[in-house]
């Protein structure tokens, strides 16, 4: 297995308070990784800072190394090339992580429009056919509409297409799934590893719900409070964890 | 947690503005008695002087000391700002609280009612009223107040509307107390800090629209010095005699900057969100 | 409500014998009942006749109004022109650069800008700028030279009010998780800003032209005073002080009708910028 991604020695502090300890784990390519852990523990942090979104007020140190490079390292101008390129990230909250006053297919294909500069009738086909890979009924109709139009299941498939728009070489899920109803969770997971499977694109999903992890990862990092206490294969994981943090987890989700 | 008070003092704005306020006011209150001049005497052949020993300020084209008009003008516009800016708060409080705290139909038709009467344009309204009433303080007030608490009215209903559902007034009405009681007793004083932030903002307007109508000549008129019709005189003779404007002028703009600073700083420091 | 002002439009001219003051009253149809007069009043309007100026006697109100308002008219849009690009441009700059010393300048002026009435701004600019300086026109009309200061006075308060609110919402704007997803895109600092945040950040202002423009109408009859324009400003305040009240009515009526159109204007763009907004009519 190819390593993708290498995070080695990260530690993201702000002011005194240290939010993520001496993280190191690796991310392979085409292999669906989970960084599972209560809320807090540091998860969404880690996935910041791999894009450098973090506020200006979080310092961050390690290396964060994409194809030789060290993503923490690099300025704002290269930094937008991997952005939405490399690497294509969803949010959790797909109501307000759309802007509510610009019809959907323009903000699907917007990143596209801006970096290969396609022409105004050339992007409004490529973000139907957007809509119709993340399996969105009507995508003629839909296309204009605005997100206050679509439900958040919808949303967040738009949020999907967004994030693949430029086939980047790994997607992360930040709690993607969290404020959906279960059968829509179940839905969106497939989605991606639909896309998975055609495009060999890595997934890194950070969650809390373990049973989302056990069907759908192939690794799993278990976090508390900022550091990794259990790694390894899922199957292994779920039948004989190790560390008393992820068994108590696993009793609270199947609780 | 700081207090209000420690927010307010922390803001250097604000402290400027009202160190600055401090000195108008005290300067209105003893200036004219400073300068053993008095706002209208004449001295016709010292007439246009620039500013000397004698006169700190200059004199105006009727031989007047400038100085002594000017913190005599200060008396007047600051008495007018904050005579309007007080009863607009009166009848603003008393209307946004009773439509407030009695709901329902009430509250509609008041704040109805308050609505047409905002949607007509403010100034035109003053100056409308001025025509008919003519000139002087009176005028003024009347023509100021007439609309002016609208504004007033809004924030003290959103205010109190707020207020309305909190435990000790379910209480004190479950005792018994009447309606004015506890309107004055308890909401009100809530409201105490969107009151005072409102009044701070109010009192520029009301200093601005008194100069603005003194200025086109529909309010205080000459001898009598208020610092709108000291601008209006002396702007023809800004090429000549500069310092029968720029006193009057000087003061305007401190005293509504000093106001509004003392306004935003009072603003930020009552705000829970900060 | 005009027609309660003690007098007639001819009480002030001191040199009219009293047969040819009843004349003229009864020529303007004075001697008439209120309610006549009220009608006949009501029902010129009704064609836009606002009727004869009492004052100057060959003049109608319409004379006076089509006149004027070209001139107040243009004054009026440089202003508003000036105001919503300088002020907007400075609320975004000032909340990108928040805590930065450009921010702190930015609002200071902004403040001194609500603060100090126009009619001191415009003597100001006119004493430094045209008179010592002698780099613009001092006063009247003509070319477009003679249109900047006149403008700049009219326009200082506006813009700053402009920029107070588009900096707020600027800052708010730049929180919102949609701007974190822009940035997650890959997309620039200066995309975001123009695609993404002014036009959210903008569209509060929308209900604030309406006010904008009745400042701008009101600031015109003190600008228009300082630098001797002859506008519509300088006819309504003329009127109003010699109460030729045809003029004052039929012009109040014509402010009151552009008002209620910009009003109704800002609330038409407010619903095309913010799709949202239909939604919850």
């Amino acid at each position: 297995m190819l390593p993708i991604l290498e995070v080695k020695n990260l530690i993201v502090s702000i002011g005194s308070k240290t939010l993520v300890k001496e993280i190191n784990f690796c991310l392979h390519k085409g292999e669906t990784l989970a960084l599972a852990g209560a809320s807090g523990s540091g998860k969404s942090t880690i996935a910041h800072a791999i894009l450098q979104l973090n506020p200006s007020e979080m310092k961050a140190s390690g290396e964060i190394l994409l194809q030789n490079e060290n993503l923490l390292r690099l300025p704002e101008r290269d930094m937008q090339h991997v952005r939405g390129r490399k690497i294509g990230i969803v949010f959790q909250n797909p109501m307000t992580c759309l802007n509510p006053t610009m019809k959907i297919g323009k903000q699907i294909v917007e990143g596209l429009i801006y970096h290969e500069k396609i022409s105004g009738k050339e992007a409004r086909e490529r973000a139907i056919e957007f809509l119709d890979l993340v399996k969105i009924t009507n995508p003629k109709v839909r296309v204009d509409q605005y997100p206050h139009e679509l439900s958040g299941g919808m949303r967040q498939r738009v949020m999907i297409a967004m994030a693949t728009a430029c086939r980047p070489e790994i997607v992360i899920a930040d709690e993607a799934t969290s404020s959906l109803d279960r059968v829509t969770q179940t839905q969106i997971i497939e989605l991606l590893k639909e896309i998975q499977n055609k495009t060999g694109v890595s997934l890194l999903l950070i969650t809390h719900d373990l049973r989302l992890v056990s069907r759908s990862c192939d690794r799993v990092l278990i976090m508390q409070q900022g550091e990794i206490v259990e790694s390894g294969f899922t199957k292994q994981i779920f039948e004989s964890p190790t560390h008393t943090y992820t068994k108590a987890l696993m009793e609270a989700c199947y609780a | 947690m700081i207090s209000t008070r420690e927010k307010f003092i922390s803001s250097r704005a604000g402290m400027i503005g009202l160190s600055t306020l401090f000195v108008i006011v005290f300067m209105a209150i003893v200036g004219p008695s400073l300068s053993g001049q008095t706002y209208y005497d004449t001295h016709l052949a010292l007439k246009n002087q620039p500013p000397s020993l004698q006169f700190w300020f200059g004199t105006d084209d009727l031989g007047r000391d400038v100085f002594t008009r000017a913190w005599y003008g200060a008396r007047i516009s600051l008495f007018v700002g904050v005579a309007a800016a007080l009863i607009d708060a009166v009848v603003g409080m008393l209307w946004g609280g009773i439509a407030a705290f009695s709901g329902g139909k009430v509250d509609e038709i008041m704040m109805r009612i308050a609505d047409i009467l905002y949607a007509l344009p403010y100034m035109l309204v003053v100056i409308l009223i001025m025509v008919v009433l003519g000139n002087g303080i009176g005028s003024i007030l009347v023509a100021m107040t007439i609309v002016g608490w609208i504004s007033m009215a809004r924030v003290i209903r959103g205010q109190i509307l707020q207020i309305k559902q909190e435990e000790y007034v379910l209480a004190s009405i479950a005792l018994g107390a009447n309606f004015f009681h506890i309107l004055i007793k308890h909401l009100l004083p809530s409201a105490t800090g969107s009151i005072i932030v409102t009044l701070t903002f109010t009192i520029p307007a009301a200093i601005f629209v008194e100069a603005f109508l003194s200025f086109l000549g529909l309010g205080i008129q000459a001898p009598v010095a208020s610092w709108g019709t000291m601008v209006n005189h002396g702007l023809p003779a800004l090429n000549y005699y500069p310092w029968r404007l720029f006193f009057p002028a000087l003061l305007i703009s401190a005293t509504m900057l000093s106001c509004n600073m003392i306004g935003d700083a009072l603003r930020d420091a009552t705000d829970s969100r900060s | 409500m005009m027609k309660s002002i003690p007098g007639d439009p001819f009480t002030d001219n001191k040199a009219l014998p009293p047969e040819i003051h009843l004349a003229l009253r009864a020529h303007y149809g004075l001697e008439d009942s209120l309610s006549t007069q009220y009608l006949r009043y009501l029902t010129a309007i009704s064609t836009f006749d606002f009727g004869p100026s009492y004052r100057y006697k060959d003049l109608t109100v319409n004379d006076i109004i089509q006149q004027g308002f070209p001139i107040s008219a243009t004054l009026g849009l440089e202003a508003m022109v000036i105001a919503l690009i300088a002020g907007i441009s400075l609320g975004v700059i000032a909340a990108l650069r928040r805590t930065h010393w450009i921010d702190h300048a930015a609002m200071v002026s902004a403040t001194i800008g609500v603060s100090v009435p126009s009619f001191i701004t415009a003597a100001l600019l006119q004493y430094v700028i045209a008179l010592k300086l002698g780099l613009l026109p001092v006063a009247r009309w003509g070319t477009f030279a003679h249109t900047i200061l006149p403008a700049l006075s009219l326009a200082a308060m506006p813009t700053a009010i402009i920029a107070r609110l588009v900096r707020a919402n600027m800052i708010e704007v730049l929180h919102q998780d949609y701007i974190k997803t822009a940035k997650a895109k890959g997309l620039p600092l200066f995309h975001i800003i123009m695609r993404h945040a002014l036009c959210n950040a903008c569209a509060p202002i929308l209900p604030f032209l309406g006010q904008l423009t009745a400042n701008i109408l009101i600031g015109s009859f003190v600008i228009e005073k300082i630098y001797g324009i002859p506008g519509l400003g300088q006819w309504f305040v003329n009127s109003v002080t010699t109460r030729d009240y045809t003029v004052v009515m039929g012009m109040t009526i014509f402010y009151s009708i552009i008002l209620l159109s910009a009003l109704f204007l800002s609330e038409k763009l407010h619903q095309f910028l913010d799709p949202r907004i239909k939604e919850k009519q």
